[in-house]
C-alpha cells in the first residue's frame, strides 16, 4: 500500500513538473502592462505617470467606451473615455483600446446588425484613437474586446468578433473569464489572434459572503487547475484593486469607491473582510452611519504572488504574453510599494 | 396531495402581487415619506429632492402650461416682445413648429404675425437662424461619431455666420443670442478656445445676469480647469439656471472642500449660491450649512427647498425605522449584539437633530420670501419627529384653522394632527373625527404609508384590533408601470422574528395577525367585525374590506388554536367559517386538504397515498382527532393502539412532513424556515405524533403492529435530530435512520429484530403490517 502512494506521489510530481515546465518557456519575459478603466478623466496623474514609466510598461489596455443595446436607440456606444495622452515621454507605450460589450448586444441580434456593430466599433475606436492619442498612434496594434458572453449568446458574440477581424487590420484580443477558460467545449473557443484570462472578480460581490469576491485563491484554482491547454496565446490580468461594500442589517447595498484616503481610520475591523464605521460618513453620495457593516476586500501582495504561483504552474504562457494589472489608479497604486508592483510582473518569470 | 416544493396560499383578492420568494422591498420603498415634494410644490429641484437613489424620480407632475411658465427661453422672448404675445404661442412657434411652418406668412400663430411685420425682421431672421443650429446639437443622432467630421465641420459654417451677425447687429440681445448659438456649437466642436474668445467679445461684462449668460457660463466651465472658484461659478449656474441646473451639478468638485470654495466666492450672492449646490447634493446632516444658506440669502425662497429635503431626511432616518423597522432596522437579530442599542442611540441621535432643525425653524419664522403657514406646519411636523410632544397636539390645531384655505395645506396638517392625536397618552382608539376624516380621505388616495403609520399607532397604544382594521385597509391598490411598481405600497417588520410567508416584512393584515397576533387579539377583531353597526361612514369605511374576510379570519383564529393543540376551540372556531369555503374554488382548501390526514406510511409526506380516498375539511379533521382522541381514553387493547396509531398519524400529517400542514400553516416551502411561531418545535419534530405512536406501540397486543407504531416512532424522530442540527434540509441525506443515531429504531431493533429489517429497508412492508389491524 506504501509503495503504492509512493507511485502516485511520483506520478503526480512528475505530472506538475511536466505542467511547470510546459506553463513557462525558457527566457521567459513577458510585456507588462495595466488596465485604465475610468470614463471621467481626461488624464493620468503624475504618480500615475511615474508609476507607468518606472515599472517599464509596455502597454496600456484603456477602456475606450462600453456598448449597449438601447431600446430605442439600438446598439450604441457608451460611457466613452475621456482620457488623452498627448506626451511624446510616452512613446514606448502601446495604448490598447478595449470596448466592453454587453452581453444582451449579442442576444436577438442579426447578423447584419453584427456587421453594422463592427464596422461602427472599429470606425469609432480609430477616430477616438487619432483624437486621443495621437502621438502613440504607431503603437496602435491590437483592440481589445470584453464581453460576458454566455452559451446563448456564444454564437452572435463570436460572429461578431469574426466581422470585426475582417474589418481592422489590428491584432483582435478578447477577455476570457476563467469558466470560458476552464470549459471551451462548453463556452467554445474565442475566434481572434489572442485572449486575455481575467483572474479576478471571481465571486458575485452580493454572494461571495465571507469570501472576497475579487481574488479567492479557492475559486482560481478550481478553474485553473486541471483545464487543458487553451487553444489561443494568451495574456493574464490580475487584480491589485481594493472594493468596499456597504451593508445594512445583513444586505448588500451598495459599492463604494475607496478614493477618501482617510477611510481606512473610519472603519473598525470586525472579523476578516468585515469592518463597521466608526464614525457617520459620506461615501460618494451615500450616508453611511456609524455602526454600518462594510465589507472591505483588499488584496495583499503576498496573495496576488501566491494567485501568480497558481496561474503560472497551470497556465501555459509563450513568449507573447503580456501580464496586465487591473487597474492604473493612484489610490490603488499606492496599496502597494513600488517594489512590490513590480513583482507582480516578475513573478511570473 | 400534489408534490410541490412550494405552496403559498393567496387569500386576499387582486393586490396580493408580491411574491414571498425572491423579491424584498428596498429603498425607496420603504423609505417614509409623508411630507413629499408635491404638497409644497416647488419647481425646479425635482431630480435633488432626497430620495435613496441617485436622483430623485418624485417629479411634481409638469403640465405644458407649467413647462412653458418654468422655460427660460420663452420667458426672455415674452419679455423681449414686451408682453404682447403670450407665452404659449412663443413656445410653439420657438420649439413646435418646423422651419417651413414658420415661414409661413399665413401661419395662425401670432409671433410669426407679429415677426412678419418689417420691425420685426432681424429676430425673424435669428429664429429662423437658430432653427437652422438646431440640429448641430449634441451627437444624439449620432452616437458612433460616423457625421462626427461632417457635423464639425458643418458647425463651423453655422459658428462663423453666427459670429458675423453677432458683430453685424447693434440690437444687444439679438447680438448675444447669435453669440449665444456660437458658443453652443462651439461646446459641441469641443472647441473650447473658441467659447472663450465668443465669452470675452460679449459675455464678460455685463451689469446683470440674464438667463442666456448663465447657459453660456454652463459652456465655458466645461472647458475650465477645476478649481475652487469654478466650483463658485458651477453653483452661480446652478442657483440661476433651470435648463442647466442638472447638467452643471455633475462638475461640481468635491476634491475642494466647502470652505475652499467658499473662500473665492466674492460676495453673500455666490456663498448663498454654492450652499444652495453643497446642501442640495448633501447626504447626510445639513442644518448649518441652510443657516448659512439663509443668512447669505434671508430672502430666498429656496430655504424651503433646503427644508423639505432634511425633513425628508429626518422621515427616513427616524419614522422609516420608527413605523416600519426596515433599515436602519431595530430587529434584534442582527449581526452584531451591541447594533440594536448602536440604532437605538442613532435614533435618539437623529431626534435630537430633528429638535435642533425645529428649535432654528422657530427662530425664523417671520422670515420673508417664505410662506408662514407652511413653514409652521413643517416645524410642527419636525418636531413630531423629533419626539417633542409638549403642547404640539394645540400647535397642530391651531395652525390648522390659521391655513384652512389652503387644500395641500389642510391635508398635510390633518394627516400631522392624526399622528400627532396618538402621541397624547389618553388617545388610543379612533373616535377622533379628524383621525377619522383623514384616514378617509388618504385611503381614496392610495396613502398607504400614512394609515400604516395611524395602525402603527394604534399598535404601540395596544390597540391591536384598531391596528388591524387600518392594516386591512392598506396596499389594497396595486398598478405595474413596465415592470416598476408604481403604487406607494407600505411594507413593514415585527421587532421579533415571529413570521410568515418566509420573510420577515409584512405587507397584508392577514398574514401580519398570522405572525403577531395572539389568538385573543384575532378573536377582538371578530368581536369588533361582528358587533359593527356602520352607522357612520367611518364605520363602514373601517370594517367595508375585513368584514368580508370574517371567515378568512375565523380559518386563522381556528388554526392557531391547532397550533396550541385546544382543539376544542379550534373546532368551534372552525365550525363558523362559511362551509362553501371548504370546497370553494376560489379557495386553496379544497386541493390542499384533498388528502386524508389520519393515513400516512413510513415514508409518505406529501405524496398522494392509498388512503386519500375521502376529502376533509378542517372542521371534520379536528373533529375526527377529537373523537379519535376520546376513543384513545375508552378503547383498550389494540383498539386502543388502532386510534393511539390515527391521532398519531393526523398530527405528523398536521407537521411539515404530512399532506394536512395547512391545519398550522398558511405556507409551506422546501425549505422550511424559521417561523418562530409557537408551535415550531412540534411543526418540524412531530413530537405529538412521536408520543402518539409510542403509546400505540405499548397497549397494542398485536407484534406487526407494535413494531410498525415503534418504526413510525423513529420516523418523527428521525425529523427531530435533524431540527435539533439546526438543518432546514429534511434531505434523505440528512435522515438519522442508524439505531446508533435513533432511540426508537435501536429499540426497534432490540424488541422486535424480525421485523426490523423488513419495517426499515422494505418500502413496501407497511401495508402488510397496518392491515394487521385494520378496524374491527
Amino acid at each position: 500500500m506504501k509503495k503504492k502512494i509512493a507511485f502516485t506521489f511520483l506520478i503526480l510530481a512528475s505530472v506538475s513538473l511536466l505542467v511547470f515546465v510546459m506553463a513557462k518557456p525558457a527566457d521567459f519575459e513577458p510585456d507588462r502592462a495595466f488596465y485604465f478603466w475610468e470614463n471621467n478623466r481626461a488624464s493620468l496623474t503624475s504618480y500615475e505617470s511615474k508609476t507607468l514609466k518606472n515599472l517599464n510598461i509596455k502597454k496600456l489596455y484603456v477602456k475606450f467606451f462600453e456598448v449597449e443595446k438601447n431600446e430605442i436607440r439600438g446598439i450604441i456606444p457608451a460611457a466613452k473615455s475621456e482620457l488623452k495622452i498627448n506626451d511624446s515621454h510616452f512613446k514606448n507605450l502601446a495604448i490598447v483600446p478595449t470596448v466592453y460589450i454587453r452581453n444582451n448586444v449579442f442576444k436577438k441580434t442579426s447578423k447584419e446588425e453584427l456587421k453594422t456593430l463592427a464596422k461602427n466599433l472599429s470606425s469609432l475606436i480609430k477616430k477616438r484613437f487619432t483624437e486621443n492619442f495621437s502621438p502613440l498612434q504607431s503603437s496602435f496594434l491590437e483592440i481589445q474586446i470584453d464581453c460576458d458572453w454566455t452559451e446563448s449568446t456564444k454564437e452572435n458574440y463570436f460572429l461578431f468578433l469574426q466581422y470585426l477581424n475582417q474589418e481592422t487590420p489590428q491584432i483582435i484580443s478578447a477577455t476570457l473569464r476563467l469558466y470560458a477558460y476552464k470549459f471551451p467545449n462548453k463556452m467554445g473557443v474565442l475566434p481572434v489572434d489572442r485572449a486575455m484570462l481575467m483572474c479576478y472578480n471571481l465571486l458575485s460581490p452580493k454572494d461571495a459572503g465571507n469570501r472576497n469576491s475579487i481574488l479567492d485563491l479557492e475559486e482560481l484554482q478550481k478553474y485553473i487547475i486541471g483545464a487543458k491547454k487553451y487553444p489561443l496565446p494568451l495574456d493574464v490580468a490580475i487584480p491589485i484593486y481594493s472594493s468596499v461594500h456597504f451593508y445594512q442589517n445583513d444586505k448588500f447595498k451598495a459599492m463604494l469607491n475607496d478614493e477618501d484616503a482617510k477611510f481606512k481610520q473610519k472603519i473598525k475591523p470586525i472579523k476578516g473582510l468585515w469592518f463597521s464605521m466608526k464614525q457617520d460618513t459620506v461615501i460618494n453620495g451615500i450616508y453611511i452611519r456609524k455602526g454600518d457593516r462594510i465589507k472591505y476586500e483588499m488584496n495583499t501582495s503576498k496573495k496576488i504572488n501566491k494567485a501568480i504561483d497558481i496561474i503560472k504552474s497551470n497556465v501555459i504562457f509563450d513568449r507573447t504574453t503580456t501580464i496586465a494589472i487591473y487597474h492604473l489608479q493612484e489610490v490603488e497604486l499606492k496599496q502597494y510599494r513600488y517594489e512590490e508592483l513590480s513583482s507582480f510582473y516578475t513573478h511570473f518569470y | 396531495m400534489k408534490n410541490c416544493l412550494l405552496f403559498i396560499l393567496i387569500f386576499t383578492s387582486s393586490v396580493l402581487n408580491v411574491s414571498a420568494c425572491g423579491y424584498y422591498p428596498y429603498g425607496e420603498e420603504v423609505r417614509f415619506n409623508l411630507l413629499t415634494p408635491q404638497f409644497l410644490g416647488l419647481r425646479g429641484m425635482d431630480q435633488f429632492y432626497y430620495s435613496s437613489n441617485l436622483f430623485s424620480e418624485n417629479v411634481v407632475e409638469t403640465s405644458q402650461k407649467m413647462r412653458v411658465e418654468s422655460d427660460e427661453n420663452i420667458d426672455l422672448w415674452f419679455h423681449y416682445f414686451e408682453g404682447k404675445i403670450d407665452k404659449e404661442t412663443i413656445y410653439e412657434a420657438v420649439y413646435s413648429l418646423t422651419e417651413k411652418e414658420f415661414k409661413n406668412k399665413k401661419h395662425a400663430n401670432k409671433l410669426i404675425q407679429l415677426l412678419n411685420q418689417p420691425v420685426y425682421a432681424d429676430e425673424y431672421k435669428y429664429l429662423i437662424f437658430a432653427k437652422k443650429c438646431a440640429p448641430f446639437n449634441g451627437d444624439y443622432s449620432d452616437p458612433w461619431e460616423i457625421k462626427a467630421k461632417t457635423n464639425t465641420n458643418k458647425r463651423k459654417v453655422q459658428i462663423k455666420k453666427a459670429l458675423k451677425a453677432a458683430y453685424i447687429y447693434k440690437n444687444k440681445e439679438l447680438q448675444r443670442r447669435y453669440a449665444y448659438l456660437a458658443i453652443r456649437m462651439s461646446f459641441y466642436n469641443n472647441d473650447g478656445a473658441k467659447i472663450n474668445d465668443i465669452y470675452t467679445a460679449f459675455f464678460q461684462k455685463v451689469d446683470s445676469m440674464t438667463a442666456i449668460d448663465y447657459w453660456v457660463l454652463h459652456f465655458k466651465l466645461h472647458f475650465e480647469e477645476s478649481s475652487a472658484r469654478r466650483n463658485v461659478d458651477i453653483a452661480r449656474v446652478f442657483a440661476h439656471s433651470l435648463e442647466k441646473r442638472f447638467a452643471v451639478h455633475f462638475r461640481y468638485d468635491t476634491a475642494f472642500s466647502i470652505e475652499q470654495s467658499l473662500s473665492k466666492a466674492v460676495n453673500d450672492d455666490e456663498r448663498a449660491d454654492l450652499m444652495l449646490l453643497y446642501t442640495s447634493k448633501k447626504a447626510d446632516r445639513a442644518l448649518e450649512y441652510i443657516q448659512s444658506f439663509n443668512t447669505y440669502a434671508p430672502n430666498d425662497s429656496q430655504l424651503e427647498f433646503l427644508i423639505l429635503r432634511e425633513v425628508n431626511k429626518l422621515e427616513d432616518w427616524v419614522l422609516t425605522p420608527h413605523y416600519t423597522l426596515f433599515e436602519p432596522s431595530l430587529y434584534a437579530d442582527s449581526y452584531d449584539a451591541s447594533n440594536k442599542i448602536m440604532l437605538q442611540e442613532r435614533l435618539k441621535s437623529d431626534r435630537k437633530y430633528a429638535k435642533e432643525i425645529a428649535d432654528w425653524m422657530n427662530s425664523i419664522e417671520q422670515a420673508p420670501g417664505l410662506r408662514n403657514d407652511w413653514w409652521l406646519s413643517i416645524k410642527n411636523y419636525v418636531r413630531f419627529i423629533a419626539n417633542d410632544k409638549k403642547g404640539l397636539l394645540q400647535d397642530v390645531s391651531k395652525n390648522m384653522s390659521f391655513a384652512a384655505k389652503n387644500e395641500k395645506l389642510t391635508q398635510f396638517n390633518t394627516m400631522l394632527y392624526s399622528l400627532v392625536f396618538f402621541t397624547s397618552k389618553s388617545n388610543s382608539n379612533l373616535i377622533n373625527e379628524t383621525v377619522q376624516n383623514s384616514l378617509v380621505r388618504e385611503s381614496k388616495l392610495h396613502n398607504n404609508q400614512f394609515m400604516f403609520a395611524i395602525g402603527r399607532e394604534l399598535e404601540f397604544k395596544g390597540n391591536t384590533t384598531d391596528a388591524a382594521l387600518i392594516y386591512s385597509k392598506i396596499n389594497k391598490y396595486y398598478t405595474e408601470n413596465e415592470g416598476e411598481r408604481t403604487a406607494n405600497y407600505s411594507y413593514w417588520k415585527a421587532d421579533n422574528s415571529y413570521s410568515t410567508l418566509s420573510s420577515d416584512f409584512f405587507y397584508d393584515y392577514f398574514y401580519y395577525m398570522d405572525a403577531q397576533y395572539m389568538p385573543e387579539q384575532v378573536s377582538a377583531v371578530i368581536s369588533s367585525i361582528e358587533k359593527r353597526n356602520e352607522l357612520t361612514e367611518f364605520d363602514r369605511w373601517k370594517y367595508a374590506e375585513i368584514k368580508q374576510d370574517l371567515p378568512k379570519i375565523y380559518d386563522l383564529l381556528g388554526t392557531k388554536y391547532v397550533r396550541q393543540d385546544k382543539l376544542e376551540s379550534a373546532l368551534i372556531t372552525f365550525e363558523k367559517v362559511n362551509d362553501s369555503i371548504w370546497k370553494s374554488d376560489n379557495f386553496p382548501y379544497k386541493f390542499y386538504l384533498g388528502a386524508n390526514p389520519f393515513y400516512t406510511n413510513m415514508f409518505n409526506e406529501h405524496k398522494p397515498t392509498d388512503g386519500d380516498t375521502i376529502q376533509y375539511t378542517k372542521v371534520d379533521i379536528i373533529r375526527k382527532l377529537i373523537l379519535y382522541k376520546a376513543k384513545i381514553e375508552t378503547e383498550t387493547g389494540d383498539k386502543k393502539a388502532y386510534y393511539n396509531f390515527q391521532v398519531a398519524n393526523c398530527y405528523l400529517n398536521m407537521s411539515y412532513f404530512g399532506n394536512s400542514w395547512l391545519m398550522r400553516r398558511y405556507y409551506w416551502s422546501g425549505y422550511s424556515g424559521k417561523t418562530g411561531l409557537e408551535d415550531e418545535e412540534e411543526y418540524l419534530q412531530a413530537n405529538m405524533a412521536k408520543k402518539y405512536y409510542l403509546q400505540a406501540e405499548k397497549v397494542a397486543t398485536n407484534e406487526k403492529f407494535a413494531a410498525l407504531s415503534l418504526r413510525m416512532a423513529g420516523r418523527c424522530e428521525e425529523y427531530r435530530l435533524i431540527n435539533l442540527k439546526n438543518n432546514d434540509e429534511f434531505t434523505e441525506n440528512n435522515r438519522h435512520s442508524l439505531p446508533t443515531e435513533n432511540t426508537y429504531f435501536a429499540q426497534l431493533k432490540n424488541k422486535y429484530p424480525a421485523h426490523y429489517e423488513p419495517l426499515i429497508s422494505n418500502c413496501y412492508s407497511f401495508q402488510e403490517y397496518y392491515k394487521t389491524l385494520s378496524p374491527k
